[in-house]
Formats: C-alpha cells, sequence, structure tokens
C-alpha cells in the first residue's frame, strides 16, 4: 500500500508539471494505462468520474516543479523554448464515515521564448487564431483552484461532484504588447453504483472557457491577421488596439461498467460522447465582429482488462478509442470552411512481475492507428495522413533501503503527428527516474524526466525535462 | 434514499439540457471556395450608341485584399464572358482595361471596373454571381497619382514628411496656376459643394495662366515640408528626399515654418484664399478627403462648387468608414488596411489611372516613390 502511495505521488509529482500547460480543460479524460501496476486500474484512472474515486486516508501534499522545454524543431508559430515552473497544495480529507473531499490550488509560471507572430497561447489548438507580426517572450501565470466531493448515498451508490475555476493573465512585451486573460471552470458530476464483483457508473462534465487576447500597440497600429484554418487567414485592419474573444463550452458524458475484484480478473470498460464549441470574436473600437465557429462531436471508449493473481506475475491489456468530427463555419462570409475528422486507436498489453515485496517490474508494448483527414475550403487545402504508431517500455520499482524507494520507467515510441508538423513521425524517447524517502515529518518525493522527439525528417529534435518535489503527509 | 437519487437525476437531467442548448448549432449548407464570378464585358457599338458589344481577349484581373490569395486573371471570350472559378466569399474588386484604336492616329484606354462584396448570406444557395460591365472611356487628365501620409516607421508620431503627387495623363500640357489644392471636410453625399478644412492655393491666375506647366506625363510632388526627412535621427534612411520636391505647402501666418527656398510654394492665408488654422498643410495619416480644383471658385466660407474639381480622393484604412466626400467625385474610398507608421503610402495603380472609384484606383504600396511610380 506504502508503495502504491509514494509511486503514485511521483506520477503525480510530474504529472502535474504536465497539465499545468493544458491549463484549459481538456477534450476528453486521458487515462493513462501505464499508472499504478500494483493493483487493477479503477474506474476513476478510466473516467475521471469523481463518483468513482476511492478514498484512502486523509493527506496533505505540496507539489513544487519544472519543466523546461527546448524546442530545436518547431513549427512556425512555436516558442523557442517554454518554461513552466508549478506550485500546488493538494489534501483529501473525510467529513465524516460517508463522505470526504479533496481540494488543490495551484500556482503556474509558464514563459516561452520568442514566441513568432502568435498572440494565442497555443496557435495550433484553434482553427480561427489570430497573429500580428511580431516576435516577443510571453508570460503567463495565474492560480487554478479544483475540489472534489464525495458521498455515499446508499449502501452501494455513491455521488461525486468536481469543479475547477482557474484565472491566468499573460503579457507579450513587445510591440504590439499582447495582453491575455483566460478564465476557465470546469464541473464534473456522477454516480457509481459498486456491489460485491461488480460496478457501474454514469458521469458528466461542463466545461466554459473564456480567453480575451488584447493587443496594444503603443505608437502604431496593430496589423492582425485571423487564420481560417492554417493555411489562410483574413486580414484584419489595423487599428490601435485588437481583441479577440474566444469562447469554448464542451459536454461530456457517459458511463463506464467494471467487473471483478482487486485479485483475479478485473474489467474497467468506459464510453463517452464528446461535444465542444469554439466562438472566436474581434472586438475594434467597441464594435464586436463574429469571426467564426466550429465544433467538435466525438466518441471515446476505453477498456482494461487485469489479472492479478496475488502470485509472482500479473498482466493488463487495455485498449482506447476515441474519434472526432468538426466543422467550423466563418462568420466572414457565413459558409463552411473546415472539415476535419480524426480516429486514433490504440491497444497494449503488459507483463508485471513481482518476485518479492520490495521488487516489482513491467515490460508492456502497445500498438494503435490513427487517420487523420482534413479540408480546408476558402483555399483548397487537403491533408489526409494515417499510419500505425506503436510503444514500447519497461519499469522496475524496488526498496533500496527500509525507507526509500526508487523506481525507474523507460519507453520508446513512434507517433504520428498532423500535417502541421512538416513530418510523417517522430520518435520519442521518455526515461523517468524517482526517489521516495519515508521521514518521521512524512514523505518526500524527488522525480526526474527526460522525453526527446526526434523528427524523422530532421537533426533538430524537442527536448523537455522535467524535474518535481513533493511532500505528503498523512 | 431513492427519492434523493431521483432528485439528482432529474438535476443532472436539467442542467445537462440546458448546457445543451447552448451548444448546438446547425452546420451551414454553404460551403467557402465555391463561388464563382461570371462578368461579360462589353462596349458600346460605334454604329449605334444604344446597342452594346462584347469585348474579346480582354485581360481581366480580380483581386481581393480579404485574404492572403493572390490576385488571379483571365481572357474574355467571344461573346465577352470572363469566368473565375473556387473562389472564396470575399469583397473584390474587378479591373480591366484595354487601348484601342479608334482611328489611325488615335488610341483611346477604355476601363471596366466593379467592386463587389459577396458573402453566402447576400447570394443565398446561388454560388454563381453573374453581371455585365459596360466599359468607358478612362478619364484621363491631371489626376492626384500618390498620397503618401501615414508616416515612416518610428515610435515618435512623426508624420511630417507628408507629400502628394499629382501626374499628367493627357497628351498635351496642363497648368497649375490658380488652382486650389483641398483638404475636405465631411461633405453630404450628394452635396454640389464642397466643405473645407484647409485651402492652399498655387501661384497664377486661374484657367489662363501659363507659368507654371506640367508636361504630358509628367510627375508633380507637393510637399508638406520639403526637405530631407532622413536628417532626423530616428528616422534615417526609412523616410523621403522632399528637398527637391517641386512645390511646398506654406501658411503665410505660421510663425517659425518652415519654408524651403528653394522650392515655390502653394500657400494659403496669401490674401486671395484664408483659413483659420496657423498650422502647415497636414492631412489624417490614414484617412481623410483631397480635392484638387482649378481655383475658379476659391471661396470656401460657402464651399467649393463641385463643378470646379479637377480629381478628388477619398481614403482611409477602416472598410467601416463613414463616406466623406461625395459620390460623384469619388465612388468608393481608397487605402483601406494601410497601417500608420509604417512607411506605407498609397498610389494609384497605373499612373493616372482613374474610374472615380478609388477603391479600385488606388492601392497600398509599403513605401513611398515620390515623383515616379512604384511599378516603374
Amino acid at each position: 500500500m506504502q508503495n502504491r502511495v509514494l509511486y503514485y505521488i511521483t506520477i503525480v509529482c510530474l504529472a502535474g508539471i504536465s497539465f499545468a500547460f493544458a491549463f484549459e480543460n481538456a477534450l476528453f479524460w486521458q487515462p493513462s494505462f501505464r499508472e499504478d501496476i500494483s493493483q487493477p486500474l479503477n474506474a476513476y484512472y478510466l473516467t475521471g468520474n469523481p463518483a468513482a474515486y476511492l478514498y484512502e486516508g486523509n493527506f496533505q501534499e505540496i507539489r513544487i516543479g519544472g519543466r523546461f522545454d527546448k524546442m530545436d524543431y518547431r513549427r512556425r508559430y512555436d516558442p523557442v523554448s517554454e518554461q513552466n515552473l508549478h506550485a500546488e497544495f493538494f489534501t483529501v480529507r473525510d467529513i465524516d464515515n460517508k463522505s470526504f473531499f479533496s481540494t488543490g490550488i495551484s500556482y503556474d509560471d509558464y514563459r516561452k521564448r520568442d514566441l513568432f507572430a502568435s498572440m494565442e497561447k497555443d496557435f495550433y489548438d484553434d482553427y480561427f487564431s489570430m497573429i500580428d507580426s511580431t516576435q516577443g517572450d510571453v508570460s503567463y501565470y495565474g492560480p487554478r483552484l479544483q475540489i472534489l466531493y464525495n458521498v455515499k448515498l446508499s449502501e452501494n451508490v455513491f455521488f461525486g461532484l468536481e469543479g475547477n475555476y482557474g484565472v491566468e493573465r499573460s503579457l507579450k512585451d513587445t510591440f504590439p504588447q499582447t495582453i491575455t486573460i483566460m478564465r476557465n471552470s470546469g464541473y464534473r458530476a456522477g454516480l457509481d453504483f459498486r456491489k460485491n464483483a461488480f460496478n457501474m457508473g454514469v458521469f458528466a462534465r461542463y466545461y466554459d472557457d473564456q480567453i480575451s487576447y488584447e493587443a496594444v500597440k503603443s505608437y502604431t497600429n496593430v496589423k492582425s491577421h485571423t487564420y481560417i484554418g492554417y493555411n489562410i487567414f483574413y486580414n484584419e485592419l489595423p487599428g490601435s488596439k485588437t481583441e479577440k474573444i474566444r469562447t469554448r463550452n464542451g459536454l461530456e458524458y457517459g458511463a463506464n461498467l467494471g467487473f471483478g475484484k482487486k485479485t483475479g480478473f478485473y474489467g474497467d470498460f468506459a464510453v463517452s460522447g464528446l461535444h465542444r464549441i469554439s466562438r472566436s470574436e474581434l472586438i475594434r473600437a467597441s464594435h464586436t465582429y463574429d469571426r467564426g465557429l466550429w465544433l467538435r462531436q466525438g466518441l471515446h471508449v476505453r477498456g482494461n482488462l487485469n489479472y492479478y493473481s496475488g502470485e509472482v506475475a500479473a498482466f493488463r491489456f487495455y485498449g482506447e478509442l476515441l474519434q472526432y468530427e468538426d466543422w467550423a463555419e466563418s462568420l466572414i462570409s457565413g459558409a463552411l470552411v473546415i472539415e476535419n475528422n480524426e480516429r486514433m486507436a490504440r491497444w497494449g498489453g503488459m507483463f508485471i512481475y513481482k518476485p518479492s515485496l520490495v521488487q516489482e517490474a513491467y515490460l508492456g508494448a502497445e500498438s494503435g492507428t490513427v487517420h487523420y483527414d482534413y479540408i480546408e475550403y476558402v483555399f483548397p487545402f487537403e491533408s489526409s495522413r494515417s499510419g500505425n504508431e506503436w510503444k514500447l517500455y519497461t519499469g522496475s520499482r524496488l526498496y533500496v533501503g527500509p525507507k526509500t524507494h526508487f523506481h525507474v520507467d523507460l519507453a520508446y515510441a513512434k507517433m504520428i503527428p498532423r500535417f502541421y508538423w512538416d513530418t510523417e513521425s517522430f520518435r520519442d524517447t521518455n526515461i523517468i527516474i524517482g526517489l521516495e524517502q519515508l521521514f518521521s515529518f512524512g514523505y518526500i518525493t524527488i522525480g526526474f524526466e527526460y522525453i526527446n522527439r526526434k523528427p524523422e525528417n530532421d537533426v533538430e529534435t524537442i527536448s523537455k525535462y522535467l524535474f518535481g518535489l513533493s511532500y505528503l503527509r498523512k | 434514499m431513492k427519492t434523493r437519487i431521483l432528485r439528482l437525476c432529474l438535476l443532472f437531467f436539467v442542467l445537462f439540457a440546458a448546457a445543451s442548448c447552448f451548444l448546438f448549432e446547425s452546420k451551414p449548407e454553404t460551403v467557402d471556395g465555391n463561388l464563382s464570378i461570371r462578368l461579360r464585358f462589353t462596349l458600346p457599338s460605334d454604329i449605334d450608341s444604344t446597342v452594346t458589344e462584347p469585348v474579346a481577349g480582354l485581360r481581366v484581373k480580380i483581386v481581393t485584399s480579404d485574404y492572403n490569395i493572390p490576385e488571379m486573371y483571365g481572357i474574355t471570350d467571344s461573346a465577352g464572358f470572363v469566368l473565375f472559378e473556387q473562389l472564396p466569399y470575399a469583397y473584390y474588386s474587378i479591373e480591366a482595361h484595354s487601348v484601342l484604336q479608334v482611328s489611325e492616329f488615335e488610341e483611346v484606354e477604355v476601363v471596366g471596373t466593379k467592386n463587389l462584396n459577396l458573402t453566402a448570406n447576400s447570394l443565398g444557395t446561388d454560388t454563381v454571381y453573374t453581371d455585365t460591365l459596360l466599359m468607358e472611356q478612362s478619364k484621363l487628365g491631371l489626376k492626384i497619382n500618390e498620397i503618401y501620409t501615414s508616416g515612416p516607421p518610428n515610435n515618435m508620431f512623426y508624420f511630417y514628411d507628408q507629400f502628394f503627387e499629382l501626374y499628367n495623363g493627357l497628351s498635351e500640357t496642363v497648368y497649375l496656376d490658380g488652382m486650389i489644392f483641398l483638404r475636405l471636410g465631411t461633405t453630404p453625399l450628394f452635396s454640389d459643394t464642397l466643405s473645407v478644412t484647409y485651402i492652399y492655393q498655387f501661384p497664377g491666375t486661374p484657367l489662363t495662366g501659363r507659368q507654371y506647366p506640367v508636361e504630358p506625363g509628367e510627375f508633380v510632388v507637393l510637399a508638406g515640408n520639403a526637405f530631407d526627412h532622413n536628417q532626423i535621427g530616428p528616422i534615417s534612411g526609412k523616410t523621403v528626399d522632399l528637398s527637391d520636391a517641386d512645390w511646398e505647402f506654406v501658411n503665410m501666418i505660421e510663425s517659425g515654418g518652415y519654408d524651403n527656398p528653394n522650392v515655390p510654394n502653394i500657400t494659403t492665408n496669401n490674401g486671395r484664399v484664408s483659413q483659420k488654422s496657423k498650422v502647415d498643410f497636414m492631412v489624417g495619416v490614414t484617412g481623410d478627403g483631397l480635392a484638387l480644383c482649378d481655383g475658379t471658385d476659391y471661396d470656401q466660407t460657402d464651399g467649393i462648387d463641385v463643378n470646379t474639381v479637377i480629381d478628388a480622393v477619398e481614403y482611409s484604412s477602416s472598410s467601416t468608414h463613414t463616406k466623406e466626400v461625395p459620390y460623384v467625385l469619388d465612388q468608393s474610398f481608397g487605402g483601406i488596411g494601410q497601417n500608420k507608421y509604417a512607411g506605407q503610402s498609397l498610389e494609384r495603380i497605373r499612373p493616372g489611372f482613374d474610374t472615380n472609384n478609388s477603391r479600385i484606383d488606388f492601392v497600398v504600396i509599403n513605401a513611398p516613390t515620390p515623383g515616379y511610380h512604384h511599378a516603374e
């Protein structure tokens, strides 16, 4: 149990830093099937259903971490490098014998160096992104609050509610100066029915992200362009100030079904529908001009089947299918401008070997297919790309002392990116090293992660370095 | 307990339904990039002017400044038709010109132009826009050919290097004597007189004076301040040398105003034309109206008669600008998208090219060209 909690802390410690980049609410819950190898993954890992969150005692945790990305290989509107500093306080506490809550507050300081022209935090995340003509450093900073409440309604029925709210500001201190204010909130609710070797749940999520970009030029005009897709842009009129408002609202609804116990066969499966709408408006001289809206609808199916015998060996098989379609309407012309269809499927297996209580190792492989079908209509452009992805990974955890736990994880993968990466595939190398120490006052964990992403047609790479430090008190 | 669960489920359902209302939109039926523009170019018949004839073999240019797509060209067929396909919905300027041999010793330039604002909403389900353009003889004459007002690249609000360029597109010499150059105020769009902000006059007698000739094909530069603006440190190498300008604006009651002794003056408050402002001739950096008049009506108190106007131009960087110059002088305005303090200038697409539609006639160029044309 202690082993599992400590490993979880390290992963969360690093994951917290990674997640800071996705300050906005993600389209879908991305399960990590490599997590928690000591026992089968439960429905919360798979779905984020707050009713399925398992209470395992009170604790408080402080996490700090950093991430540095060196992007020698980059796209036109990517920065040269990125840096993120992250601090978080997280706690889980019971209210009575039927309910508990968890809260978290985090603060991020995220910097992008030499960001060319883009006024957006992530130019490639929107079909109606805006650019100007400058290159400069951007600093994003702000807090985020999270709260989760879980209550046992009856002997077998659990109800969970989760919310998050974050505010982030940024400044691109160049001409024009670009000020960004983001307000994001997300709400998740679910019901979970658990009885003996069976569980079933339903859940829903609604999120609302609002971003305001305001470009101000102090002596001359802001000359901005609104991209419609990734190839054609609309020339905005110059003005002393240009403001863009992007509103994104999303909905996820789904169900999960599980069977089995912690020993023997255990399976969990989930399906959810995804729906998101994104609107862009331009404000110039107190007038609002609609620029575009796009709608994404999809389906996310995932599941895992585990066999934990309680002996030295265990197996985990998993699979995931994500499929969605987009269409975008230009509100300048009132016509359909973009259609996009993406499908990603992966499946894998993992062998876990546990020769003793202080040693554990795993070896896994996964394979998958991706298919991207993207069409722009304003000035005809079409990209269709598909291929196979794979990943090999291994890792080990062992106690190097009575209170010291060490783990290492390695992975090597092939990834097929979307067309705007200008390469057919990436090769990812990933190393994670962690050390956990139990003291009389709590657990101290340190972790380090290195990711190298190499495109197939270039010698330049993307290097990511992450480090994390956490203190946990139970 | 069951009631509690039921209520919770009901609450979920209501919230879900309420949220869904904001999240659904219907997919548009019209697809962008499918627009076709089919135009027919015609000319009045030589035999009967009430009858039109198709113009075959005419090179037609279609351009939009809305998107980063290149300008397109087409050639009319024997029936005078030209078709442009797979276009996005946008604001287009269409322009075609041709030189016709009317006799052994005479040629005339004919032009056909039009501005089109085409959106899916304006066309409905039809994806083909069809129109007939009657070509007219080009309005040759003395024209305001270039307007440089937006300032060089700088961060100190420097725009004092403004100049205006005239061009004589006629085959005979014209004379500037007594002509007046106006910065226009807001004028009712169907008015017979022009509202004036600044009024400056060339020396000499209007119409009959013969002291200040402009030869056919000659450019004339009218400088706000006729000196080398590159001598100013922060903008050195980024602006224009106007020390050799042909004319310089001078307000006779401006105290300490710059006056290059080697450049003749266009003056105000000179005992003939007067204005209240004591400053030099300066116009809006990215929006204003200008007129060159023959000078027979120089009393601005009751407005300047539009019939005395030789050429007038309205410009604005904003497409939503409210028009201020009567339609009879300029059907639209040029300079949309012009950026201030970026060294951009506004010039006719060809020297002296004039259809009384500045949105078609003018193009924003990236650097001023005093005394010559950007295409040279």
